[in-house]
């Protein structure tokens, strides 16, 4: 065998991927050249080394990183964190992952829905405002027959209540959207019916993918791209309710 | 006897690592944080000898022990779970590597791929300082980034290339070149 040969065959003989007649032939043939076999024996000792190497240490302590990111949310699952935690393949992880969402939802538009929805009920008779209430499920306080006095609801709480531990992530989202919702359809004579259609439209659509997203948690609860998904449709939902409320009225 | 403590010593540590992954499995912190001990510096040392960059490899440390978590309750035991980890941990950094690959620049790119020493002649073949004595950990990371994966993954991790091939989405061929050009290099950096 010659030192190009050898050379060639070299690496399959390391991985033991050769005949008896060709593993016999690199031995001989490192055995009779000097530079071969230095060659052979500084690669074999490498391998040793390499599956010897220490363990690395990281430079600090990671766990306090981990620990924020895999900490429970603030918002508690509606039936109780012994429930969540039990049942911590659907439950929690989607709960979890919706929950830091809908935390972050209601943190970034609570206000803004509060002042849409007071802007909204000061503008409605009683009436009205106990619709609200029927459908958001806000608090509204009894009408004074004596005083003549519209109810006003004690809406849109602020972020605390929103974050109720009674309410479930999925839920805080609910009402979320179901305030801005009617708040919406509060405004909708105010606005061009072109531009109506066209926030229904969309409406359909993210309802639609909000709807495909729940059906396929079902049936793969633990999927990130689902949790995201859902997600991604409940902030659009939420964004384009949003805008359809602060939009101008029709000339 | 030193024999049968070192056996009995393994045992009940990883009788106390299945009890840790179940309940860590059930939503139990404190088991995660211990398992977390356990096993930080070995899946440190993938990711720094994977990514070649302490503070990437813990920043990646961190994905994987939170991927771990959340995927906990998709381990079944068919493997031991530091065997589960490690793959987890070879499937974060590579999947990293093909995120941060597309913000590299197409040159960056072409270096990691086109293989040939030369391409790294600055690093590997330039006379090293007087007194400069590398040895193997320095000169891992030396290596091209792809026969750096390679060797990390079979020398150092024992990982078969069957099993690198799929996870690089390359033939088992190339990880067999990719091994074999890494050794020479290192060999050419530890003989200097």
């Amino acid at each position: 065998m010659t030192c190009d040969q050898f050379a060639d065959k070299l690496p399959d003989f390391l991985e033991r991927d050769v005949d008896d007649a060709t593993r016999a032939g690199i031995e001989a043939h490192a055995l009779s050249c000097a530079e071969c076999g230095l060659l052979l024996a500084d690669l074999r000792a490498l391998r040793l080394s390499a599956a010897n190497l220490p363990e690395l240490a990281p430079s600090r302590d990671l766990w306090s990183g981990i620990a924020a990111r895999i900490e429970t949310p603030v918002v508690e699952l509606k039936n109780g964190a012994s429930t969540v935690y039990q049942n911590r393949g659907t439950q929690r992880r989607r709960g979890m992952w919706i929950g830091l969402a809908a935390a972050g939802l209601v943190a970034m538009t609570a206000t803004v829905t509060h002042e849409l929805t007071k802007r909204s009920i000061d503008a409605r008779s009683a009436v009205v405002a106990a619709r609200t209430d029927s459908v958001v499920g806000t608090r509204v306080a009894a009408t004074t027959k004596d005083t003549g006095t519209a109810a006003r609801p004690t809406v849109a709480a602020p972020t605390a209540t929103l974050v109720s531990a009674k309410l479930s992530p999925e839920q805080t989202y609910d009402n979320e959207i179901a305030r801005l919702r009617v708040v919406v359809n509060e405004r909708r004579p105010q606005l061009d019916s072109v531009t109506v259609v066209v926030i229904e439209k969309n409406l359909k659509v993210i309802d639609d993918a909000i709807r495909q997203c729940r059906q396929a948690l079902r049936k793969d609860p633990n999927s990130r791209f689902l949790m995201e998904s859902l997600n991604d449709a409940l902030d659009n939902k939420v964004q384009l309710l949003r805008t359809a409320a602060t939009l101008p009225s029709k000339a | 006897m030193a024999a049968v403590a070192i056996i009995e010593t393994s045992s009940s540590h990883s009788a106390s690592g299945d009890s840790d992954v179940a309940r860590a499995a059930a939503g139990d912190r404190g088991a995660f944080e211990r398992l977390y001990r356990l096993h930080v510096n070995r899946v440190f040392s993938l990711c720094a000898r994977m990514v070649n960059d302490r503070s990437r490899a813990e920043e990646l440390t961190q994905d994987v022990f939170v991927r771990a978590w959340e995927r906990l309750t998709l381990f079944r035991g068919e493997s031991s779970f530091s065997t589960w980890l490690h793959r987890l941990t070879v499937n974060v950094v590579l999947n990293a590597r093909k995120s941060d690959g597309r913000q590299r620049s197409r040159f960056e790119e072409n270096d990691d791929e086109a293989g040939g020493m030369d391409v790294y002649a600055g690093v590997v073949g330039m006379p090293l300082p007087p007194g400069d004595l590398l040895d193997l950990e320095d000169a891992i990371t030396r290596l091209p980034p792809g026969a750096r994966r390679v060797f990390v993954l079979h020398d150092v991790e024992g990982y078969k290339h069957e099993e690198i091939a799929d996870m690089l989405g390359v033939t088992s061929g190339a990880t067999k070149a990719q091994l074999h050009r890494a050794r020479l290099l290192l060999r050419e950096s530890l003989n200097r």
